[in-house]
């Protein structure tokens, strides 16, 4: 089980990744949600309420087209296994997916069951529905009770899998899903503060917020997520900066490093991507320089960085702030 | 009856097996009930003071070929536990119907302190014999801490019964008159031990318990009651039960010097008395006299390693060495007033605020009950209840505390050792702090439901959140005419006879209290109070400082709460379901119903802001059916009468926030931080808020918990702490602080803000903190 808070080497390969971003510029993000049955009332209300919640959060980092709830009549298996092949069909290795499953799961000890109207969707199912896309990176996110059991049929490479629970014997439902989907618009989620949250960041929020839920009731925690697969840190899910036309953001989260480096590159900004670098290498050495040593060369480079973005902020002729 | 029996029951340890202990322990008196003339000749010798006579007639006993029964007498009065076990064993499969066999063996599992299976072996005998009265007494005695109306109920029978064995009948009348000084009856008492004498005398058996007893019973009546444990020393020089047992009711009537100084002959005049030993050491520790205790109890485990007493508290006294201790306040000496000891990994979240509330109540009480405390006050708070559990053990009615004062010395639970909205942390200190007067202003002779009653009325009066709170089904039993007479509320308190008579008793005693304020005033509470110092009658006491006898001032109780609650009495069904319907209503968002069924709930009880209160469903309605405003102020009356659950508080500080009144949206989350203290969020809130209200010091404070409880967004907290220094001028330190912010997230827009204002600032004035929102 992984459950670490994003590392300056993961933050160091955002970078790099973000210098490459124009070569693979074709590539698209492809978000599915499937929202299982609640069984009673509250469960069919809160699974709504989250799918369609992660659903809008997607919208906003995608194409709007390239975002499908799955629900009713389009979340039985047969539906579910169809627009999958159809999906395979438009997608590139390039492209990504991320699949949310909201709903209750089961596990009889052998076979994983996620519950959706008419026959249930399986864990075999579920390989090799994903198996058979060409996106080589590939998100899921199993939220509901014995996700856990899916943590070693879906097992890829290149695939990162968030589970609710850490096997499938863990079999009350699950308080993970609704914390993760809190994570998508809380600015204390985001913790490097580059307006955006990722999956790595959503996990440990969720994360967390179950664990002091359990702490706070004194219960013993009914349930324990795991994230699986390396890049956490590399899937956006969600975009914290407020949607055109809306009031802003409660809580103020900034806004620079990925969606500032689609704005066309000038001197400034090329100057706060060296600054960026150097400060991540300068990271990477931390642990090999005397504290006094790497604190009097990382502080210059800090508060150069915030004088160029100010000066890229009055150019702009905007204030984030 | 030792003083191990009039332990409380409560097994915190249980012992997985029985071994040998090391040294012979003393004898339980049987009364008669061992028949087998072998053994009654060495216990002859034990109970006439002949020790070497007596154990060279028990290992007579063991080597001998007699019976598997008569040898496990031998092997226990000896102290062989484990052999004395095997041996019954045998006895018991040898004669399956045998019922005193199994007596006999379960009063060993009662010696090794394994109430469970003594208890089981108790019902086997009755089941083999009901009318074994031995057993029927025994199994009252278990009972008589976990069920009181069952224990009632065997107790009964054999006194009751004419033909029941005189020694059984003996055994009898004494727990009666043992049950009768715990709840400080002192007539019943004596009644019981007339008869017990009466009895022992004709049947020719040992007085030896009766001779103790009366010596507790005249020391609880502030007579001498020395000239019985005379007569019982005279006829055994080594009957340490002679002071244990006076001792055990000193402790439980909070005498705790007059305990300590009896637990201490115990054990001079019966070094083997190893309950005594154990009973001194725990009293020893609650007057922090550690190092003396430890050599105590560590003599006592070699002795009777069987004692989960003993372990436990050993074990406490290893983590008790690990806690952090801070001083506050000063004494007329210089020494500090208040000593805290604090798991090092909640100092820094609970130490700030409980230094300081508690400091509060030393000045407020100090003011009210016109008393100076006359030594520094420790208070202990501990993140596992167990230890807290192990602080309380033997004193009966102290099952589910949180917390415990025994004069200066204060034990509580952490808020973290149990789950959110079930503990407030500032009421119980402020609880424990009244006791802490109460009992030192009056050398400890206050009745426990006086104490229990004044600090009650002190929460609601005076505490952190004020408001009189009562749980419904304390209602209920009102209601049902449930309160007891004052000359017995203390009963409620000992030997509650339901399962919610123990909180029942404590709402009760603070009503009592804040009946007197309102009526006599508060002068008259005080005077009340003092007046047990120089009796232990209720009636004298209430005559002195009332002018009342007991029975007139019920009366008068019983009309002011008719006065108060008689309609809510008189429709107390309909309030129970118009509160459930309240809360119904706002789950399935049925506005109209949820609005109209808390409004009849209140109509009944105002008040009402315990669990499942009328208040949050009201606001609910409220909010659901468009009237933000009326939402508001619903729930900001539910916190004005004291209302504490922490997820309403959290809500309404956010809504006082949104509408700009910070000032009550600071002292919500404040009182909020009573109920939920290792709330990240709070603190962080909190201290934005403070800062926003230009108290920078304040929201430092807020944001240093907020950075011990370790928050994930370290980013947003360095920033925090960067605002508040800024604000404070601290330059160097703000500089600091939001370069750790910056070293998280690089680009953190406003943490890059504050970095250039504080390198352009240089050692100027900084600008007004109200400019510094959250991050």
């Amino acid at each position: 089980m992984r459950a670490r808070a994003p590392t300056r080497p993961a933050a160091l390969l955002t970078a790099l990744l973000l210098t490459l971003a124009p070569a693979c510029a074709a590539a698209a993000l492809r978000v599915v949600v499937i929202e299982g049955l609640g069984g009673e009332a509250d469960y069919t209300v809160q699974f709504d309420t989250e799918a369609r919640a992660l659903a809008a959060a997607a919208a906003r980092i995608t194409s709007g087209d390239d975002v499908r709830l799955l629900v009713g009549p389009d979340a039985t298996r047969g539906a579910v296994l169809s627009y999958f092949r159809r999906l395979a069909a438009t997608m590139s290795r390039d492209d990504r997916l991320i699949l949310y499953l909201i709903g209750h799961g089961s596990y009889d000890g052998r076979q994983y069951k996620f519950n959706i109207p008419g026959p249930d969707l399986t864990d075999y199912d579920l390989a090799m529905m994903l198996d058979a896309l060409p996106a080589r990176r590939q998100l899921i996110v199993a939220t509901g009770s014995a996700s856990g059991a899916l943590l070693s049929p879906l097992r890829k490479p290149g695939r990162i899998l968030i589970t609710g629970t850490r096997n499938g014997a863990e079999r009350n439902v699950t308080h993970f899903g609704a914390a993760f989907v809190a994570a998508l618009t809380a600015a204390s989620a985001d913790l490097d503060k580059n307006g955006t949250i990722s999956a790595q960041e959503a996990y440990d929020y969720a994360n967390r917020r179950v664990q002091d839920y359990f702490k706070h009731q004194a219960l013993l925690a009914s349930e324990h997520a795991v994230l699986q697969g390396d890049g956490g840190e590399l899937f956006t899910v969600a975009d914290l900066a407020p949607a055109p036309g809306s009031a802003p953001a409660a809580a103020g989260g900034s806004v620079t490093g990925a969606r500032a480096a689609g704005a066309p590159a000038t001197a400034l900004t090329r100057r706060r991507d060296q600054l960026n670098a150097r400060i991540r290498a300068l990271e990477q050495r931390k642990a090999t320089l005397p504290p006094a040593q790497y604190a009097s060369q990382l502080d210059p480079l800090l508060l150069e960085l915030a004088e160029v973005q100010e000066r890229i902020d009055q150019t702009d002729g905007s204030d984030a702030h | 009856m030792r003083t191990d029996r009039l332990r409380t029951r409560r097994a915190l340890l249980l012992v997985g097996c029985l071994l040998a202990a090391p040294l012979a322990a003393g004898r339980d008196i049987p009364y008669g009930e061992v028949g087998d003339p072998a053994v009654q000749r060495c216990d002859v010798l034990q109970w006439s003071g002949q020790r070497e006579a007596a154990v060279a007639c028990y290992r007579a006993l063991v080597a001998g070929n007699g019976p598997a029964a008569q040898r496990a007498e031998g092997a226990w009065a000896l102290g062989d536990l484990s052999a004395a076990n095997d041996l019954f064993r045998a006895a018991a499969a040898a004669q399956p119907a045998n019922a005193a066999v199994r007596v006999r063996w379960g009063e060993l599992y009662v010696d090794s302190h394994q109430d469970q299976q003594a208890s089981d072996l108790f019902k086997e005998a009755l089941q083999r014999d009901p009318q074994d009265a031995y057993a029927a007494v025994d199994a009252a005695a278990v009972l008589a801490d976990e069920d009181a109306q069952q224990a009632d109920h065997d107790l009964q029978s054999v006194l009751e019964n004419p033909r029941a064995p005189p020694g059984a009948r003996l055994r009898g009348q004494l727990l009666a008159a043992q049950v009768a000084l715990e709840e400080g009856d002192a007539a019943r008492a004596g009644h019981w031990l007339g008869q017990a004498a009466a009895l022992a005398t004709g049947a020719h058996l040992p007085l030896l318990q009766v001779y103790a007893l009366r010596a507790a019973l005249e020391q609880y009546q502030d007579q001498d009651g020395s000239h019985w444990t005379m007569l019982a020393l005279q006829q055994d020089p080594h009957f340490g039960d002679a002071y244990a047992v006076p001792a055990y009711f000193d402790g439980i009537h909070w005498r705790q010097d007059e305990a300590i100084a009896l637990y201490r002959k115990a054990v001079a005049v019966q070094p083997d008395l190893w309950s005594a030993q154990v009973q001194l050491a725990s009293w020893l520790l609650r007057e922090e006299h550690v190092d003396e205790a430890r050599r105590l109890l560590q003599a006592a485990y070699q002795g009777d390693p069987y004692d989960p007493v003993t372990v436990n508290t050993l074990r406490l006294l290893d983590s008790l060495r690990q806690f952090d201790v801070l001083e506050a306040g000063r004494d007329r000496s210089g020494g500090p007033a208040l000593i805290l000891h604090v798991s090092p990994n909640e100092t820094a979240v609970l130490g700030p605020y409980a230094q300081r509330l508690a400091q509060q109540a030393l000045q407020t009480y100090t003011q009210r009950y016109q008393f100076q405390l006359r030594a520094p006050v420790n208070i202990e708070i501990y993140p596992n209840h167990d230890d807290l559990a192990v602080r309380t053990a033997g004193l009966p009615g102290l099952g589910g505390e949180l917390g415990v004062s025994f004069g200066y010395v204060v034990a509580m639970d952490s808020p973290s050792s149990r789950a959110q909205n079930e503990f407030n942390w500032g009421t119980t200190l402020w609880h424990e702090m009244a006791h802490v007067f109460t009992l030192e202003s009056t050398n400890f002779r206050v009745p426990r439901w006086l104490t229990e009653g004044l600090s009650v009325f002190e929460e609601w009066r005076t505490g952190p959140i004020k408001g009189i709170e009562i749980p419904d089904y304390v209602f209920v039993a009102l209601a049902q005419g449930k309160a007891l007479p004052i000359s017995q509320l203390n009963r409620g308190f000992v030997h509650p006879q339901y399962p919610e008579q123990l909180l029942v008793s404590y709402m009760q005693a603070g009503l009592v209290c804040d009946f007197i304020d309102r009526s006599f005033g508060f002068d008259q509470l005080l005077a009340l109070l003092h007046a047990f110092e120089h009796t232990t009658d209720v009636s004298t006491a209430l005559q002195r400082s009332l002018g009342l006898s007991a029975a007139q001032f019920d009366e008068r109780f019983r009309a002011d709460l008719q006065r108060h609650y008689g309609m809510l009495f008189a429709q107390i069904g309909a309030w129970q379901a118009a509160r459930a319907a309240a809360t119904a209503g706002a789950q399935r968002s049925d506005w109209t119903a949820a609005h109209s069924a808390a409004e009849q709930a209140l109509a009944l009880l105002p008040q009402d802001v315990d669990e499942g209160s009328p208040y949050l469903p009201l606001s609910s309605a409220y909010a659901g059916s468009g009237q933000p405003q009326r939402a508001l102020a619903t729930l900001l009356e539910y916190w004005r009468r004291g209302g504490h659950d922490a997820q309403a508080l959290e809500a309404l500080a956010q809504r006082l926030h949104a509408v700009g009144r910070r000032g009550d949206a600071i002292a919500v989350l404040e009182s909020d931080n009573y109920e939920a203290p290792f709330d990240v969020a709070l603190h962080a809130d909190l201290g934005d808020w403070l800062l926003e209200a230009d108290r920078p010091q304040d929201a430092l404070e807020e944001y240093r918990v907020d950075a011990a409880l370790h928050p994930s967004d370290q980013a947003a907290l360095h920033l925090r702490l960067a605002r508040a220094q800024y604000a404070l001028h601290a330059l160097p330190q703000a500089r600091r602080e939001v370069l750790s912010a910056l070293e998280v997230a690089p680009d953190f827009r406003p943490a890059q803000q504050l970095l250039l204002r504080i390198a352009r600032t240089g050692a100027q004035r900084p600008p007004s903190p109200s400019t510094a929102g959250p991050p």
